[in-house]
């Protein structure tokens, strides 16, 4: 098990360096710099702009310079949000990301959850229908059109709920539903096909002819089965969410970390592109980490990998 | 007792309201350090906590050109002498910083060495350029800041000497990055990010808190020369989706929208009461690329202006932008509002080979130029390459373009579609342009004549005299040579709640908060 965990976290340390290193030079090879503006500047201002960001150097030696200023944990200041440290941009924008990350994975699980089992439950009723129904949906509806329809529903119209920002729980709730929704349909989608695969099982027969209910068989037999395929989704789930939040935090102007992703792209702001990206690289290869020690740990017969 | 108690809260609630105002920026990137600010939302905020030797109007009338005449601020007069050349300011006494330290003429000197200097990395050095010595001091071709031509003569007067009479002179020292400086405390600036309260300034406003990615909150200055202004509070939010802005806006939670509203949703908008709108002294313009065919001869560059009807491609704006045919915008002298070039139907261009355009802009322009497209394909035949490319790396392309040093083989599109925002209200920032020792001149153009009469323009300070020259130069630019298609002016498009008074759509763009006060 040890040398398990050991191999793991240095192919962690390699993915996280191939990343640092394909996004460095990426950025670079971008057109438009950072100080590309509608004015041409005079050219000692212009000098002196470039080397006080270290620009003038050759990208490779701003390469090493940054990867080895990552390592101390410097990731050098913004050019974009003058004065400010991307490390400290990071430290405050992260804890925002991560409880509306945390928070539309446990919508996304409980929901999904919830309507994945109450349609194997149910499975010629509306409920199943509408499960299949919202799972498609919530699948193919891009999330900006999700998140117009709810702030429509219910700030314009019903008028309960605050249509943006981050400041009182309840602001919190209509990010969040848009944030999980996908990744409750993915669950709902995913539990309730393993469980009308084990409710078709021989073990299920026996239960049925001992003449336990329908609900005591789903819950105490079945469901425990479909766990399993469900924590092989949450790297999937955590990619989702990742890549959500950059949207859904700039449309309801929530100040997290991925509202920056795009602004920095867009400013070519190269130290923030870069502390970012990392920050997202890492806790999408770390989640995955997780993901299959967990498996290896429920299941005896993966422990071999 | 209970509804009385409840009634003293709302009236309490109520009166707090009436002192707060808030105001949607669509970033909070702000710069604080005023010599280096530039960004239209840094200088919102700068514009209301810091002043200059001038400042813009509080309330228009509209349709008047108020806006066009800089008012006394910090320099409560001036003197010009030598045809207009030398400026003494006599500067208001008793106004004192924050800390209560009083305004000198020396803070002004202080400020505009710094914004001289090329350590300090400013952007908006040109502004200066006008005063003696000033160019060479940022080039670094002179370092004895002694022989640029800003002095303080006393505690309470600061002489300016220009190189030429430079009429809109008093319009650049209304501009942030002349603001005077605490030569003393600036260094501080850029820590100031986690203590914001601590930013010494002098203007209506002060900032008291600035929490990242949600807002900025500016509190009356009580100490204030011109007194305390009415709204107590302004909070500036940071909401860039214009979608989200809106609703907030309906849901009670901004008083103003000043930009970037829905364009799907102005139409409705602009039946409502609260929606105001203005001009701003913006063009929108095609630049011609004059160093190869087709258009280096003037023939094609007149029948392409001739073929096209601007009013086609306004359907895509919903508003937001109206036709042109003149490059000074309209509410500036030289501004000519008809005899350029007309469009003429049917087929008027021929050409061999499709041509291509590049511009940076959102998807209202891709509309609108996808309108051109079609247009010139049907009535005319000639195939258009639309190459829209991101903003950072238009502007890259434009350098690298303006300092020659493109890279081999890079082509250089056959039309750039751009935009001049004026820095100052005055036709000299728009003739400016094409001058041929401009670096925002993308045309490969250059014209003797039309350098002589803006060169002469801008050296008389009689306003008859220049509004001539201007207008026989900017014949040669659109008519005798059709170097540039001005296209559209940008309209100002704001939200703004009925009980506020004294808001005022500046073609600048500026905001004051300190003019803004609500209806009792």
């Amino acid at each position: 098990m040890l040398p398990n965990i050991l191999r793991k976290l240095l192919s962690l340390l390699l993915t996280l360096f191939v990343l640092a290193t394909i996004t460095f030079f990426l950025m670079h090879s971008v057109p438009g710099g950072p100080f590309d503006s509608e004015r041409a500047l005079p050219a000692a201002v212009k000098a002196n702009m470039a080397t006080s960001f270290g620009l003038d150097l050759p990208v490779w030696k701003q390469y090493t310079k940054y990867i080895f200023g990552m390592l101390h944990g410097d990731f050098g200041p913004s050019y974009k949000y003058i004065g400010r440290d991307v490390r400290e941009m990071i430290c405050e924008s992260l804890p925002i990301s991560l409880l509306l990350g945390v928070l539309a994975l446990g919508w996304a699980l409980l929901f999904g959850l919830g309507l994945g089992v109450m349609s194997a439950y149910k499975r010629k009723s509306m409920l199943s229908a509408f499960t299949s129904f919202f799972s498609v949906s919530s699948l193919s509806l891009p999330s900006y059109l999700l998140a117009a329809a709810l702030v429509y529903i219910f700030c314009v119209r019903l008028d309960i709920l605050p249509p943006a920002q981050w400041e009182s729980w309840r602001s919190m709730i209509l990010p969040v539903i848009t944030l999980g929704m996908r990744p409750a349909a993915m669950v709902a989608r995913l539990i309730r096909a393993s469980l009308l695969e084990s409710l078709q099982a021989d073990y299920v027969r026996t239960a049925r002819a001992k003449g336990l209910s329908e609900a005591v068989i789903l819950w105490k037999h079945c469901l425990r089965n479909s766990f399993l395929p469900v924590l092989s989704l949450l790297g999937l789930l955590v990619a989702n969410i990742i890549t959500g939040s950059f949207v859904v935090e700039y449309i309801f102007a929530i100040p997290g970390m991925g509202k920056y992703f795009i602004d920095a792209v867009t400013s070519r702001d190269y130290p923030l592109i870069m502390g970012v990206t990392m920050v997202y690289g890492f806790a999408l290869v770390a989640s995955n980490l997780l993901v299959d020690l967990a498996y290896a740990w429920l299941d005896p017969r993966i422990r071999i990998v | 007792m209970k509804l009385f108690l409840l009634g003293f809260l709302f009236l309490a609630a109520c009166s707090n309201r009436r002192e707060i105002l808030r105001f949607n920026l669509s970033g909070d990137s702000i710069q604080l350090d005023w010599n280096r600010a530039n960004d239209t939302n840094s200088v919102v905020v700068l514009d209301n906590i810091m002043e200059g030797l001038t400042t813009y109007a509080d309330s228009l009338k509209t349709g008047t050109t108020d806006f066009l005449r800089p008012l006394p601020a910090l320099a409560s007069s001036w003197a010009l002498s030598e045809q207009g050349r030398v400026y003494r300011f006599n500067l208001r006494k008793h106004v004192y910083w924050t800390d209560g330290v009083e305004l000198k003429a020396q803070q002004f000197v202080d400020s505009w060495q710094r914004l001289l200097d090329p350590e300090t990395k400013s952007e908006n050095s040109y502004h200066l350029y006008d005063v003696e010595g000033a160019k060479a001091f940022t080039e670094g071709k002179n370092k004895d800041f002694s022989k640029v031509g800003i002095r303080a003569l006393d505690d309470y007067t600061l002489e300016v000497r220009l190189r030429r009479a430079a009429p809109y002179f008093l319009h650049l020292v209304a501009h942030v990055s002349t603001f005077p400086i605490r030569k003393d405390l600036f260094a501080n600036t850029l820590s100031l990010r986690n203590s914001p309260d601590r930013l010494v300034t002098l203007g209506p406003y002060r900032l008291s808190s600035w929490e990242h990615g949600r807002q900025l909150v500016l509190e009356a200055n009580k100490n204030y020369w011109g007194g305390a202004p009415a709204i107590k509070t302004v909070i500036c939010k940071a909401v860039p989706e214009p979608l989200t802005a809106e609703a907030l806006y309906e849901n009670n939670e901004l008083d103003i929208l000043p930009r970037d509203l829905p364009t799907s949703m102005i139409d409705r908008l602009a039946k409502r009461p609260d929606f105001q709108t203005g001009p701003r002294l913006s063009v929108s313009y095609l630049v011609f690329n004059t160093r190869k065919p087709p258009f280096d001869r003037v023939e094609n560059r007149r029948a392409f202006v001739r073929s096209i009807d601007r009013n086609l491609l306004l359907s895509a704006f919903h508003g937001s932008q109206r036709a042109t045919s003149s490059w000074i915008p309209p509410g500036l002298p030289g501004y000519q509002s008809e005899g350029e070039l007309q469009p003429l139907p049917g087929k008027v261009i021929s050409l061999s080979a499709p041509i291509s355009m590049r511009y940076s802009g959102n998807d209202t322009w891709n509309l609108s130029f996808q309108i051109l497209q079609k247009s010139l394909k049907e009535k005319n035949h000639v195939g258009l390459r639309l190459e829209q490319v991101d903003w950072k790396e238009f502007h890259g392309f434009l350098s690298a373009l303006a300092q020659h040093t493109l890279p081999a083989g890079e082509k250089i599109p056959d039309i750039l579609h751009m935009s001049w925002v004026a820095d100052y209200p005055d036709a000299h920032s728009f003739m400016n342009v094409f001058t041929s020792g401009s670096e925002s001149n993308y045309s490969g153009w250059k014209n003797a004549e039309y350098d002589s009469l803006v060169d002469r323009a801008v050296s008389t300070p009689d306003e008859g005299e220049r509004t001539r020259y201007y207008a026989q130069a900017q014949k040669i630019l659109l008519l005798q040579d059709a170097v540039i298609m001005p296209l559209f002016v940008t309209s100002h498009q704001a939200l703004v709640r009925t009980d506020l008074r004294g808001v005022v759509l500046n073609p600048l763009d500026k905001w004051y908060f300190r003019s803004i006060h609500l209806e009792k």
